[in-house]
């Protein structure tokens, strides 16, 4: 996962590239693949929810997101959670600057 | 939509527990709304979620290219300057399953948001906020080109 | 009469003599300078304001078209980055795409198969000691007279150490590349043309980019040189100046890395024409011809394509 988290007039906006395939249904198909895709992705500020995504097949590979909410502070980290259609979790951080 | 509807009720202790999330929910919204998720057609997938398909046109920024240097990524932006936003849903048309993505609002977020989606062709993708319960919606065409010397 | 033949000959071997001393001076790429300043001067030109010239170079686009979606006065270093330089449409994606580049996996992947060890326990750094090597590809080696990319020297170099060569193209070799193209940016394109030898492959690589081929009929210089920045299918076509630059590339269609050898691959298949295998003879010529036209620019890979 890269992460870039800027803080600007207090708003923290935060861009992520995740590594995923997502292997949509129809592809995978063709692959003799199952398929493999995120599902849902949230961002933690604080123990706060600040991000809730539900993603489908239908979004690009090595998904990227984009995001802001308001009030952060500079040296904070912010948690990234993604889960995927067979389970597989991972967590990442992106650090306020 | 049913649980949100649910959290207005006023059951304050629900709502405190709902948003101090200690895991990832990832069946809810996919359980709630199944249809939604497997739908191929955009005016039933947004049925399917909001409960209803009636949107007033306006009220959200949908940026996106007007020709998609490739279907596999199409980098678009959604936001919108209402308050009381609940949640922002992105449709294509033309793919197998129309749902792109749901933004369900947090307390500290924006709604303005990024993502790379893949169109399988040229077609309308459709943004839809609910706002309190109130639905509008934007849509913009983008053309998919096959790939220059038929390649 | 004899004097006379005997005169002749001198004086023909002499003509013959001073031709080669002019041959052993180095001038072996005097063509191949004017070639590449030849298009240099074009395609300064014809993107220096393609509204302005649209009779001269863009015919079959729109006035408003042009002056809208065409970026005015590229620069030589800008070419590096192909149809990006050149399209403002294809310039905005690009930017937004850009903005967490999609091959930083790759990236970190090449850098593990960097330091990864060979079975014998050397590895990649003992033959690529700094990882800076793009602008000494290709070459044409003397010795063995033969063109040298830089794929082949990442295969040479694992069978020097007893490791199976990797596939050409895609993957693993790509992600090599890339590592390399990145720690290669800001270097500057400088492919040598030493001797006869090395002349003959830039004119076989330059032949066959000139070449028609396939069912459609059209050489790589039809929609490179002549048609670069026109649009096939509402794809911008890139031009041949600059494209060494900014290889290898994380194309969106791939969705993954790939060298420029499979990009001549694919580009030869989409003219409807068996193309040659990747690294044989002919495509490391077309590899040397492309890159000398690229002398003189500054690596940008690895990059993003369409």
């Amino acid at each position: 996962m890269r992460t870039i988290a800027k803080l600007k007039n207090d708003v923290v906006t935060i861009k992520a590239l995740i590594r995923h395939p997502m292997l949509s249904p129809f592809v995978a198909k063709k692959k003799h693949k199952k398929p493999k895709y995120i599902t849902h992705i949230t961002a933690k500020y604080n123990g706060e929810l600040v991000y809730d995504f539900y993603s489908t097949q239908n979004i690009s590979k090595n998904p990227f997101i984009e995001f802001s909410f308001r009030g952060g502070k500079k040296g904070d980290k912010v948690e990234i959670n993604w889960i995927d259609n067979t389970g597989e979790t991972k967590k990442g951080y992106a650090q306020i600057r | 939509m049913n649980r949100r509807n649910f959290m207005e009720i006023g059951v304050g202790v629900l709502a405190m527990t709902l948003v101090s999330p200690l895991h990832l929910r990832a069946e809810d919204l996919r359980d709630e709304h199944a249809k939604a998720f497997a739908d191929s057609d955009v005016r039933s997938a947004i049925k399917d979620l909001f409960g209803s398909d009636a949107a007033i046109e306006g009220g959200i920024k949908l940026n996106a290219p007007e020709i998609a240097a490739n279907g596999a990524v199409v980098p678009i932006r959604v936001s919108t300057d209402k308050k009381n936003v609940k949640s922002i849903a992105i449709f294509v048309e033309h793919n197998p399953h129309s749902l792109v993505a749901v933004f369900e609002q947090t307390k500290r977020g924006i709604p303005r948001y990024s993502l790379r989606i893949k169109m399988a062709k040229t077609g309308k993708i459709i943004a839809v906020a609910d706002v309190n319960g109130k639905l509008y919606k934007t849509e913009k065409l983008v053309k998919v080109t096959i790939g220059g010397c038929g390649g | 009469m004899f004097a006379k033949i005997a005169k002749l000959s001198a004086v023909l071997v002499a003509v013959m003599l001073l031709s080669t001393i002019n041959l052993y001076a180095g001038n072996f790429n005097r063509q191949a300078e004017k070639d590449r300043m030849a298009l240099q001067r074009y395609m300064l030109e014809k993107f220096k304001n393609p509204a302005l010239n649209r009779n001269k170079f863009f015919p079959y686009i729109s006035k408003e078209e042009l002056k809208k979606e065409y970026f005015t006065n590229v620069k030589l270093q800008d070419f590096a980055h192909g149809s990006f330089a050149i399209n403002k449409r294809d310039k905005a994606q690009y930017d937004q795409i850009n903005e967490i580049p999609p091959y930083e996996f790759d990236l970190e992947d090449g850098k593990k198969l960097y330091n990864m060890p060979f079975k014998n326990g050397r590895s990649f750094k003992d033959c690529f000691p700094n990882p800076g090597v793009m602008n000494r590809y290709p070459y044409f080696d003397t010795k063995r007279g033969e063109v040298i990319t830089i794929g082949q020297a990442i295969n040479e170099c694992r069978k020097k150490n007893g490791e199976k060569p990797w596939r050409w193209g895609k993957g693993k070799i790509a992600k090599l590349e890339a590592f390399f193209a990145y720690h290669s940016r800001g270097k500057t394109i400088n492919v040598k043309i030493p001797n006869r030898a090395a002349e003959n492959a830039y004119e076989a690589g330059k032949r066959f980019y000139f070449a028609r081929r396939g069912y459609l009929g059209v050489s790589c210089a039809n929609c490179h040189i002549q048609n670069a920045g026109s649009r096939v299918r509402m794809q911008t076509l890139s031009p041949l100046l600059g494209v060494y630059a900014h290889f290898p590339e994380y194309r969106l269609k791939w969705q993954g890395m790939g060298t420029i050898q499979r990009r001549f691959k694919g580009c030869v298949k989409n003219t409807g024409s068996v193309p040659p295998k990747m690294q044989s003879k002919i495509f490391k010529d077309l590899e040397y011809f492309v890159a000398y036209m690229s002398n003189g620019i500054k690596l940008v890979g690895p990059d993003l394509g369409r």
